[in-house]
């Protein structure tokens, strides 16, 4: 692990090099993560898209789908799903893990430009800009197939692109706010968040959680309180990405924000917690476990393993698709079938457990030791 | 040390950020004036429309099937689109149902009609289905009771499914 740390002059140089110092062993553990995330909570999947007339497309103007007259052939849909389900599996087996993230990230646009094309546009792409950008960052140089087989040209890791995250991430929340800004939410006389409360209480039929309770507040302080702070928290983001301690607090503003949203409109943002946790202070990991990865990494990280997952996964993958009754844009994945069995909803859960795993984070990196910078 | 030293990429690095910083405020114009964005670009949080935010009505939709005999079977439109994500046939339905404000029809072509009819058959059981029938209704905010809002219906609207 090099702790040299090279100076710059200037101060954009040094925001984009240094704001966020890392090591290839961190790079390497947060790719084993974040591939983990995607194969345990849910891949996604483009295979329903193919039941559908072409009455239903209705692509955005600004979309790769808005080239074509209708939705792709199922053989298209299959091919890209399982294009995504072996890319992630080689991500996390660390094998061309450069070549590998970018096909990941150009699977997914594409799959969810079809996906987007029912009028409805999701709000995880941020998810999918995380292989795009690691990539550059070389984050399969430790942990890895390509570690041992020399399978990428460049030795040096790269910590620009987790500047660059930071920098679409705020601007992602910026861009939510201004609209707020513009629409008038800090207007006394209305109540903007209890406009949207109501839509999701009365039209959509989202009552678990804290919804059927906060129904009956009437209190004009408390949703006026809503409005402000979700103007100012999300437009303020794009100011916090100027230091790494502001970015570092902001993010932890946006866990309570999310577990807020959560319980009251029932709207789970579980999926921008892997993305988060690319900013956190890596150097407070015990080398100690690093150490234990690497034992572990170095007997079970070779092509004969990774072939043997592949050919073991695809058929379950492809046999759980089949007892699915009601699509969904994940596939299937161990966790959601393990909260199907159990009766449970799996949105509920997958919100709960992630807020925990973010809390828990959270409690970790305040408790330890800070990192020498 | 100079950055040039470091790395040869890292001028086409700074450049990369500041053509990331010039593109993002031109993608959110794009998104204020014409609420709708490539998905590619679409970032986390963006809420391209932001219409009453001020008004207390919200508007819905009941499906119902309208047999032969003109006995009429509620459809939940999660039900009817069954072939989608929960959150898709909602917007499917908004898509597919909004009347034609001058004509006030609901225009739809053939296989699309046939594709519903034989939805209809398939999740009500009943063979003999000629019309679905399209209801929106809206909510009124009951300052009284909250949790109980005023339900009324807008317009109806009858969508004959069979061939004329």
């Amino acid at each position: 692990m090099s702790n040299i740390q090279p100076t710059y002059s200037h101060w954009l140089d040094r925001w984009i090099f240094t704001s966020f110092p890392l090591s290839a062993e961190a790079l390497g553990l947060y790719r084993i993560l974040y591939a983990s995330y995607l194969l345990v909570w849910g891949i996604p999947n483009f295979e329903w898209i193919t039941n559908s007339p072409d009455a239903f497309f209705n692509p955005p103007a600004y979309s790769i789908a808005a080239f074509f007259s209708g939705f792709p052939p199922y053989w298209f849909l299959q091919g890209l799903s399982l294009l995504v389900v072996v890319c992630c599996m080689a991500l996390l087996f660390g094998w061309y893990t450069r070549w590998v993230s970018i096909t990941l990230f150009i699977a997914i646009v594409v799959g969810k430009s079809f996906m987007f094309s029912y009028g409805l546009i999701g709000q995880d792409l941020i998810v999918w800009l995380v292989p795009l950008f690691m990539a550059f960052g070389n984050w399969g140089n430790k942990f890895s197939i390509d570690e041992h087989k020399n399978n990428n040209h460049s030795a040096n890791i790269n910590t620009w692109p987790v500047t660059m995250m930071a920098l679409l991430l705020g601007f992602g929340m910026f861009s939510a706010g201004l609209p707020k800004l513009l629409g008038g939410w800090l207007d006394t006389s209305t109540h903007a968040t209890r406009g949207h409360f109501f839509t999701q209480y009365y039209v959509i039929g989202d009552l678990k959680l804290l919804s059927t309770w906060m129904i009956n507040i009437t209190s004009p302080i408390v949703w006026e309180v809503m409005d402000w702070g979700a103007v100012f928290f999300e437009l303020l983001f794009l100011a916090a990405i100027v230091k790494p301690r502001w970015f570092r607090l902001w993010l932890l503003l946006a866990i309570g924000f999310h577990t807020t949203t959560f319980l009251i409109f029932n709207i789970s943002f579980h999926f921008q917690y892997i993305v988060y946790l690319l900013f956190i202070d890596w150097g407070k990991i015990n080398p100690a476990l690093y150490r234990r990865l690497e034992g572990f990494t170095n007997s079970l990280f070779s092509i004969k393993w990774f072939v043997l997952a592949v050919i073991i996964y695809l058929p379950l993958y492809m046999l759980a698709q089949q007892f699915t009754q009601q699509p969904g844009t994940l596939a299937p994945s161990p966790f959601i079938m393990a909260t199907d069995l159990l009766g449970l909803d799996y949105k509920i859960v997958m919100g709960i457990s992630a807020l925990l795993a973010a809390y828990v984070v959270v409690l970790w990196q305040l408790t330890s030791k800070p990192s020498i910078k | 040390m100079d950055p040039e030293t470091i790395s040869p990429y890292t001028k086409h690095i700074r450049v990369a950020f500041i053509l990331v910083a010039f593109i993002l405020p031109l993608q959110l114009y794009m998104v204020l004036t014409q609420g709708n964005v490539y998905p590619c670009l679409h970032l986390p949080g963006f809420q391209p429309v932001l219409d009453n935010h001020t008004s207390l009505y919200y508007t819905d939709r009941n499906l119902y099937a309208i047999t032969q005999n003109q006995q009429r079977i509620p459809v939940k439109y999660t039900t009817l689109f069954n072939v989608l994500p929960e959150y898709f046939a909602r917007h499917t339905m908004n898509h597919l149902f909004v009347a034609n404000r001058a004509s006030h029809t609901i225009v739809l072509d053939k296989s699309t009609k046939h594709w519903i009819h034989e939805r209809l058959i398939s999740v009500t059981g009943t063979k003999d289905i000629d019309f679905l029938e399209v209801e929106t209704i809206s909510y009124q905010y009951n300052k009284e009771n909250p949790s109980n809002p005023e339900v009324s219906i807008q317009y109806t609207l009858i969508l004959p499914l069979l061939d004329e």
